[in-house]
C-alpha cells in the first residue's frame, strides 16, 4: 500500500503538518513560559518592594518603641499600633501572594509574623510596665518617702521624735530619694543599694520611743521599700524587654525580610533564568523543529523531483514521442509498483496500440483512396445520368413543340377528312385514325409535361384565379367523358369554400382532371363523385383545399396503388393493353401536388373502386363569402319530393330545406296543398315520363317545381329539355348552376337558355379553321373542347408571336380565338400586328376574362373583331360563330347546290 | 543583683508555718489525693517551652488525676508576669536565675523539703554544688547558693527545711557546632568557646538572645580569644562589661553575627538551614538536629561548660488545695518518669536513679554515664536522635558537671547589661 505515490505523498504532507503543529505548539509553550516568567519577575519586582516596606516599617517601629522608652509618648504608641497594622497587613499580602517563591517562604512569613507578635505583646507589656512604673513613681515610692517626711514632721511636732537622729533621718530619706531618682534617670544596682542602705539606715535609727510612731515609720519604710523594689523589677524587666527581647525580635524580622528580599529576588532572578533557559530551549527546539521542517520539505521535494516529477517528465516524454508517432523502444519506470509504474506501463499500451493505429490508418488510407476513386467514378456517373436526364428530358421538352405542330395537324387533317364524303370502310378507318391521333396526341402530352417537370422547367404560378372557373371546365371534361359511357357523375362542393383562390389554376385543374378522366377510364358502370371540400384557416388566409374523386370502378391492389404514382407505370402490364395510357397521368399528379406542397392520397379495392384525395395548401382572399353562401333559401315549408335525395346535404342545408321538407312521389301526390317552391328529384327518365302530367299540373297551379335529374346522356338531356320548361339542374352541375336553378325556383330567374342553347348547339355544326390563340392550356383544353364539338378544326397558337407567324405561313384560318392575356406577345399586340401585315380580313374575337367596357374597347381599338368574357359559354361562343362562319349544313347545302 | 549568701535567721516566722503546712499535706500524698465528688483541681503552670512539654503534661494529667494548664513563654516575660503577678500561676519553671528577682519580688513561697518525698534522692549539685569531689566550682549563681531560704529570709548555702525551689532539670550548655562546616584549621583543636568568635566562622554564629545566658557565651568566648579578662566572669564589672560590648559591637558591625535566636526551635532553624555553622545551644536542640541527621556537635570546650538549673517555684499565692496539687505535681516531676523522658533530650534530673529505670540501659550509659550509644537511640519524638556508637560529647553526667565555668546568672550589673546588650545587638 506504501508503494503508491498518494500515501507516500500523504503521509509526508501529515509529517510536514505534524511538524508545523508541534512548531506551533512550541512557540506557543515559549511565549507561556516567557509571559509567565515576565509576571513572575514583576511579581517578585512588587514583593521585594513589599519586603522593603515592611523592613522600613519595623526600623520605624523600632524608633517609635524608643521614643516611647524615653518620654512615654502616647504619639508613639499610636504610631506603633498603625504600623503594625500596616505591616500585617503587608504580611498578609506577601502571604497571600500567589508567587511560588514567597510562598515557599511560609515558614519564613510565620516566623516574622511569630516575632512580629511577640514584638506587639511586648510593647504592650512595656506600655504597661511604663505606666505602671509612672504610678510607682507618683504615689508608691515618692509619696512614701514623702510621707514618712511628713510622718518625721508630724513626729517631731508632737515631741515624739528623738532630736538627736532627726537630722540624720531626713538625710537617709534624702539619700533614699535621691537614690531613686537616680535610678530612675539610670538604671543601676548602685542607686538600688543606695536606696535600700539609706532606708535600712533609716529603719535603724532609733527615731521614737513612741512605739506607735516607731511602728509606723518601720512600716511606710517596708513600704517604701517594697515600691522601689518593684520600681526596679518593672524598669529592669522594661529594659530587658526592649533591649533584649523586642530588639532581638525586631532583629530577627529584620533578618528574616532581607532574607525573604533576597530570596525572593534570587527566585525570581532564578525563574527569570530559568525562563531564559526554558525560552533558550524551546526555541532551541524550535529551530530543530525548523530545520526538520526544512530538512523534510527539502526531502519531500526531493523525493517529488526524484520520484514523481522526473518519472512523470520521461513518461510525458514518452508520450509526447509516441504522440508525435516515434517508435519507443524502452519505457523507464515500468517496473514500478506505484502510479508511475501504471503510467509507464498505460504508456507501453499507448505504444502498441498507436503501432495498432498506424496500421489500421495505413489501411484506412488505402481504403479510403479507393474509395475516393469509387465515389470519383459515382459522381462522374451520377453527373453523366443527371446530364443525360437533363439533355433526354431537355430534348423532350424542346420536342413537344416540334411534335405538337404536326400532330394538330395530322388530327386536323384527319377531321376535315372524316367531314367528307366517305365510304363506310374509309370512315371508319378516318374514324380509327383520328381516335389514334388523340390518344398519341394525349401521350405526346403528358410525355411533354412529364419532361418538362423532370427538366425542372415547370414553375408553379401564383395567380388569383377563380374555383368557379376551375369547377366549370371539369364538370365540361369530366361529363362529356362520362356522358359516353353513360356514368352518373355527382359533383359536390363545400358551399363554405371560398371562390377566389391564389394558386396555378392550369396545374390544379391538370390534377383533378387527370384522376377525373382515370377515374371515367376505369369506371364502366356505376357513379363517380367529385368532392371538393376545405378547411379556412382565417388567422394565416390559407385554404387547405381537398379534391376526393371516388369511383366505382374496377380498382387496385395494394401492390398495384403502391406503384401508380412511379412514372410509366400502370396497375399492370394488362391494364396498358386495355385501357392504353402513357402512365404518366398520376405520375404528373403525384409531382404536381409534391410541386404544390400538396398531400396525395389513395386506397382502393379490388374490384370496387378507387379513392384519390389531393389537398393542397392555397392562399385566400380575404372576406369572402364561400361558393355557395350567397344562394338564395327557399321559403320554410318548400317541399322536397324525392325517395333518395340527388342533392348533396349541405346543399339541402344551404337552401334551408330541411328534412322534414322531403316527402315522397306518392306521399306528395296525396298531399292536398303544396307550397310554392317545390323540387323534384328525378333519379331517371322513367319516372320523369311518369310523372311529367302532374308536374306540369303544379306548375299550371302556379307552382315552381325545380326539377333535379341525375346524370344523363347527351340524348335524355335533350328530352327533358324539349319536355319540361322549369327550371332543372342535371348532376353533374356547379355550384354556380344550382345557384341559377335555386333562383329560378324562386322566380328570381327566368329559366336561362343556356341549356336550350348548348342542346340546340349541339346539333349545330359550323365549318371552318380556326386558330386559337391561347397561352392556358386549360383553356386550350376546354375551347378546343368546344370548338371541336361545333365541328370546327383548330390550330393553336401559344402566344401572339407564334399566331403571327402561323398566320404569315399559312393564312388558310378562317378565324382567330386571340385571348387577350398571353406570355411573349399579347393578343392586342398580335392584332395590331396582324392588321398591320394585311391580314385585314380575318375576323379575330377577343378572349379575356376581363369584362369591363374598356376592356372590350381596347380589343376593338386592336382591330380585333369581337370580344368574349372567360369563361367561354358556349352558348356564346356559338352565336358568335355563327355569326361569322358558315353552318356545315348550309355550306353543304350550298355546296351541294 | 547580690547573690551573696547571708546565713541568719534560720528559724522564720514563715518556715514555721510551711512546716506545719506540709506535715499536714504529707499524710495524704501516696494516697488518692482527692475525695470523690470533688471537681477535678486545676494546676497553672507558667514557665518555657523547655519543660513545658504536651507529652509531660498528658503523662502528668494522666498520673495525678487532675488539670494542668500549661502557660509557656519567653524566659523574660515569664520571669516578668510571674513577678508581678503572683496570683496568675501555681508553679513556675524556669532557670535558676530567675531566683533572686522572684524572691525579693516575694512572689513565690518557701517550699517545704518536708513534702518533697525524694528529697534524700536529690544529688549533691544543689546541695553542696558539688556533685564530685573533683568538681569545679562553677562562677555566677551556683544552684546551692540560692536554694536554701534562710532565716532571715535571704537565700544562702545554710541548709534549713525550706527551699526556693525544687531541683530538678539541669544540664551543661555550650556551643554546638555543624561539623561539616567546621573550618579546618580547627579541626585538630580542643574544642573552645573561643570558636564562635572565630573569623572563620564570621557571618555563620547566632548567640542565644538573653544576657543572662548568651552574655556569658560570649564572655567565655572572648576570654577564650584573649581579648578580655574578667576577675571575676559571675559578677562582671561595669568596665569589663565595656571592654567586652566593645569588641563584640565591632564584630557585629562586621557581620560577625547572623542572628539572636530566642527559642530551642529557633536555634534548631538557624543551624538547619545553614544559616549558621556554630552557635550557642540548648540539648534539645542538638538531639533535634541529629535526628534530622544533620551532624552537630555539642561541644565540650576546654574552658568548662555553662552551667544552668532548672528551678520549680511555688507562686506565693498558692495555697490551700492548689498548693497541695503544686507539690503533689512537684513530687510527679522527681518520680522517675519525666527525668527520664527529658533524659532523652540531653537533660539531668536531679534524682537521676530514681529515672533509670525509665531509661534502657544503653539510654542511661549514654545519657548519664558518658559511654557510646550501643544501639540507635530514639528522642521523645520517637526519631533516632542518637546513632549506634555515638558517644556523648564531654563524657558522663559527673565529668560534665564537674566542669562548669559558669552558671547561668544575673548579675549586679544587670541593668548594665542590659544597655549594653541592646547597643550590642542592635549595632
Amino acid at each position: 500500500m506504501f508503494s503508491s505515490i498518494r500515501t507516500q505523498l500523504i503521509a509526508v504532507l501529515v509529517a510536514l503538518i505534524a511538524l508545523i503543529l508541534a512548531q506551533g505548539f512550541i512557540a506557543r509553550q515559549n511565549q507561556v513560559i516567557l509571559s509567565n516568567g515576565v509576571s513572575s519577575a514583576a511579581k517578585a519586582v512588587i514583593d521585594v518592594g513589599l519586603v522593603k516596606e515592611l523592613e522600613r516599617d519595623v526600623v520605624d517601629l523600632q524608633r517609635n518603641v524608643l521614643i516611647f522608652k524615653e518620654n512615654a509618648s502616647q504619639s508613639a504608641i499610636t504610631r506603633f499600633g498603625r504600623l503594625m497594622v500596616t505591616i500585617n497587613a503587608k504580611l498578609d499580602e506577601l502571604e497571600q501572594a500567589d508567587s511560588p517563591e514567597v510562598q515557599a517562604d511560609d515558614d519564613i512569613l510565620t516566623r516574622m509574623r511569630d516575632h512580629l507578635n511577640a514584638y506587639q505583646e511586648n510593647f504592650n507589656q512595656v506600655v504597661d510596665a511604663r505606666s505602671e512604673r509612672d504610678n510607682l513613681v507618683a504615689s508608691g515610692t515618692l509619696s512614701g518617702i514623702t510621707t514618712l517626711e511628713r510622718t518625721l514632721q508630724d513626729a517631731l511636732d508632737r515631741n515624739v521624735l528623738n532630736e538627736a537622729s532627726i537630722d540624720s533621718a531626713l538625710t537617709l530619706l534624702l539619700r533614699a530619694e535621691n537614690a531613686m531618682l537616680k535610678y530612675l534617670s539610670k538604671p543601676d544596682i548602685k542607686y538600688t543599694t543606695s536606696f535600700n542602705d539609706a532606708l535600712n539606715t533609716f529603719q535603724s535609727l532609733p527615731l521614737s520611743n513612741d512605739d506607735a510612731v516607731q511602728g509606723r515609720i518601720f512600716r511606710l519604710t517596708e513600704k517604701a521599700k517594697s515600691d522601689f523594689f518593684k520600681l526596679t523589677q518593672i524598669t529592669q524587666g522594661n529594659l530587658f524587654l526592649v533591649n533584649v527581647v523586642m530588639a532581638g525580635s525586631a532583629n530577627e524580622f529584620l533578618y528574616l525580610s532581607g532574607e525573604l528580599a533576597n530570596k525572593v529576588t534570587d527566585e525570581s532572578e532564578q525563574a527569570t533564568k530559568r525562563t531564559y533557559a526554558l525560552a533558550k530551549n524551546t526555541q532551541q527546539n524550535g529551530e530543530l523543529f525548523s530545520l526538520f521542517a526544512i530538512l523534510l520539505a527539502l526531502i519531500a521535494a526531493l523525493f517529488t523531483t526524484m520520484r514523481m516529477l522526473g518519472p512523470i517528465r520521461s513518461i510525458t516524454e514518452v508520450f509526447n514521442k509516441l504522440l508525435e508517432g516515434v517508435q519507443i523502444s524502452y519505457i523507464p519506470g515500468s517496473s514500478r509498483q506505484d502510479e508511475i509504474g501504471n503510467l509507464a506501463k498505460a504508456a507501453l499500451v499507448f505504444s502498441d496500440k498507436n503501432r495498432q493505429t498506424e496500421k489500421l490508418l495505413t489501411e484506412a488510407q488505402n481504403m479510403n483512396a479507393q474509395l475516393e476513386g469509387l465515389n470519383k467514378a459515382l459522381t462522374e456517373s451520377k453527373m453523366k445520368a443527371e446530364q443525360a436526364t437533363a439533355s433526354k428530358s431537355m430534348f423532350l421538352a424542346n420536342m413537344s413543340h416540334e411534335i405538337r405542330t404536326p400532330m394538330n395537324g395530322i388530327i386536323g387533317l384527319i377531321e376535315l377528312a372524316q367531314n367528307q364524303e366517305l365510304n363506310p370502310t374509309v370512315k371508319g378507318y378516318l374514324d380509327k385514325a383520328a381516335y389514334s391521333g388523340q390518344i398519341l396526341l394525349s401521350v405526346i402530352n403528358d410525355i411533354l409535361d412529364f419532361s418538362k417537370i423532370e427538366a425542372g422547367k415547370l414553375k408553379i404560378e401564383e395567380v388569383s384565379f377563380s374555383l368557379h372557373s376551375l369547377f366549370d371546365n371539369l364538370i365540361a371534361v369530366i361529363a362529356l367523358r362520362a356522358k359516353e359511357k353513360n356514368l352518373s357523375v355527382h359533383f359536390t362542393v363545400n358551399p363554405k369554400i371560398p371562390p377566389q383562390v391564389i394558386g396555378d389554376p392550369l396545374r390544379i385543374a391538370q390534377i383533378i382532371m387527370n384522376i377525373g378522366n382515370n377515374a371515367v377510364k376505369f369506371t364502366e358502370q356505376g357513379r363517380i363523385n367529385i368532392e371538393f371540400d376545405g378547411d379556412v384557416d382565417e388567422h394565416d388566409n390559407m385554404l387547405s383545399l381537398t379534391m376526393r374523386i371516388t369511383d366505382s370502378g374496377i380498382g387496385m391492389s395494394q401492390s398495384q396503388l403502391a406503384r401508380i404514382f412511379n412514372p410509366f407505370t400502370q396497375a399492370d402490364g394488362s391494364t396498358n393493353r386495355k385501357y392504353g395510357g402513357t402512365g404518366l397521368g398520376l405520375a404528373i399528379v403525384s409531382q404536381l401536388t409534391e410541386l404544390m406542397h400538396g398531400h396525395l392520397h389513395a386506397t382502393s379495392t379490388m374490384g370496387k373502386g378507387s379513392m384519390f384525395e389531393v389537398t393542397l395548401p392555397l392562399k385566400i382572399l380575404n372576406n369572402q363569402y364561400g361558393v355557395l353562401e350567397q344562394a338564395p333559401q327557399l321559403p320554410s315549408g318548400s317541399l322536397y319530393i324525392t325517395e333518395s335525395k340527388l342533392l348533396p346535404n349541405s346543399y339541402c342545408e344551404q337552401i334551408k330545406l330541411a328534412d322534414s321538407a322531403v316527402l315522397s312521389m306518392e306521399l306528395a301526390k296525396q298531399v292536398a296543398s303544396l307550397p310554392e317552391q317545390i323540387l323534384v328529384d328525378i333519379p331517371e327518365f322513367s319516372v320523369f315520363r311518369k310523372n311529367i302530367a302532374w308536374l306540369n299540373a303544379l306548375v299550371e297551379e302556379g307552382k315552381s317545381v325545380g326539377l333535379v335529374i341525375e346524370s344523363a346522356g347527351s340524348a335524355l338531356q335533350s328530352k327533358y329539355a324539349s319536355l319540361w320548361k322549369g327550371p332543372l339542374v342535371i348532376h353533374p352541375f356547379t355550384p354556380a348552376q344550382f345557384e341559377r336553378f335555386v333562383n329560378q325556383v324562386m322566380r328570381n330567374d327566368e329559366p336561362s337558355s343556356d341549356l336550350e342553347a348548348e342542346e340546340s348547339g349541339h346539333d349545330v355544326k359550323l365549318e371552318g379553321h380556326i386558330l386559337l390563340v391561347e397561352d392556358n392550356n386549360i383553356n386550350q383544353l376546354v375551347t378546343g373542347e368546344m370548338l371541336t364539338n361545333l365541328g370546327l378544326t383548330f390550330d393553336i397558337a401559344e402566344d401572339g408571336k407564334q399566331a403571327v407567324q402561323k398566320i404569315e405561313n399559312s393564312p388558310q384560318y378562317d378565324l382567330i380565338l386571340m385571348d387577350v392575356q398571353m406570355p411573349v406577345m399579347d393578343g392586342y399586340e398580335a392584332t395590331i400586328s396582324l392588321r398591320e401585315k394585311g391580314f385585314k380580313q380575318i375576323p379575330i374575337i377577343g378572349l379575356s376574362a376581363n369584362a369591363m367596357k374598356e376592356d372590350k374597347q381596347n380589343a376593338m381599338d386592336a382591330g380585333m373583331d369581337d370580344y368574349l368574357t372567360k369563361p367561354i359559354k358556349q352558348k356564346s361562343l356559338i352565336s358568335l360563330l355563327m355569326h361569322y362562319l358558315k353552318s356545315a349544313t348550309v355550306e353543304k347545302q350550298s355546296a351541294i347546290q | 543583683m547580690p547573690n551573696k549568701i547571708e546565713t541568719d535567721n534560720p528559724t522564720s516566722p514563715l518556715r514555721r508555718t510551711l512546716l506545719k503546712g506540709s506535715a499536714a499535706l504529707s499524710i495524704s500524698a501516696g494516697v488518692a489525693p482527692f475525695a470523690i465528688g470533688q471537681p477535678k483541681p486545676t494546676l497553672r503552670v507558667l514557665g518555657t517551652h523547655v519543660t513545658l512539654q504536651e507529652e509531660i503534661r498528658q503523662r502528668a494529667m494522666q498520673d495525678l488525676g487532675i488539670n494542668i494548664v500549661f502557660e509557656a513563654s519567653g524566659s523574660a516575660s515569664v520571669l516578668q508576669r510571674a513577678s508581678i503577678n503572683p496570683a496568675s500561676f501555681d508553679l513556675y519553671e524556669q532557670w535558676s536565675n530567675s531566683i533572686d528577682v522572684l524572691w525579693r519580688a516575694k512572689a513565690i513561697q518557701p517550699i517545704d523539703k518536708k513534702r518533697i518525698l525524694y528529697w534524700e534522692e536529690i544529688n549533691n549539685l544543689c546541695k553542696t554544688g558539688k556533685l564530685t569531689s573533683r568538681a569545679r566550682m562553677g562562677a555566677g549563681d551556683a544552684p546551692h547558693k540560692i536554694i536554701n531560704v534562710q532565716g532571715d529570709g535571704t537565700l544562702g548555702e545554710y541548709h534549713t527545711d525550706n527551699i526556693s525551689f525544687l531541683p530538678y532539670v539541669h544540664n551543661v550548655d555550650s556551643f554546638g557546632y555543624d561539623q561539616r562546616l567546621l573550618p579546618t584549621e580547627l579541626q585538630n583543636e580542643e574544642e573552645s568557646w573561643g570558636w564562635l568568635l572565630d573569623s572563620r566562622y564570621s557571618g555563620k554564629v547566632a548567640i542565644v538572645n538573653d544576657p543572662t545566658i548568651g552574655l556569658f557565651d560570649l564572655a567565655l568566648a572572648a576570654q577564650a580569644k584573649g581579648f578580655v579578662r574578667f576577675n571575676d566572669i559571675g559578677a562582671m564589672t561595669e568596665v569589663e562589661l565595656d571592654d567586652l560590648f566593645s569588641v563584640l559591637i565591632e564584630l557585629t558591625q562586621l557581620n560577625h553575627f547572623s542572628g539572636f535566636w530566642t527559642s530551642v526551635p529557633e536555634s534548631v532553624q538557624f543551624m538547619k538551614s545553614g544559616r549558621v555553622a556554630i552557635e550557642s545551644m540548648f540539648s534539645p536542640a542538638v538531639s533535634a538536629l541529629n535526628g534530622q541527621n544533620i551532624p552537630v556537635t555539642f561541644a565540650a570546650p576546654k574552658e568548662g561548660y555553662r552551667g544552668w538549673h532548672g528551678v520549680m517555684c511555688l507562686s506565693a499565692a498558692c495555697k490551700g488545695r492548689a498548693q497541695d496539687v503544686a507539690y503533689e505535681y512537684m513530687n510527679w516531676w522527681l518520680s522517675g518518669w519525666p527525668g527520664a523522658y527529658i533524659a532523652r533530650q540531653g537533660y539531668y534530673i536531679s534524682n537521676p536513679k530514681r529515672s533509670a529505670k525509665y531509661l534502657s540501659d544503653a539510654e542511661w550509659n549514654y545519657w548519664y554515664e558518658g559511654k557510646m550509644a550501643s544501639e540507635p537511640l530514639k528522642g521523645p519524638d520517637g526519631m533516632v536522635s542518637v546513632k549506634k556508637g555515638a558517644q556523648r560529647n564531654g563524657g558522663s553526667y559527673e565529668e560534665r558537671f564537674s566542669n562548669v565555668a559558669v552558671w547561668n546568672t544575673v548579675m549586679p550589673t544587670y541593668e548594665y547589661s542590659l544597655q549594653k546588650w541592646y547597643e550590642f545587638i542592635t549595632s
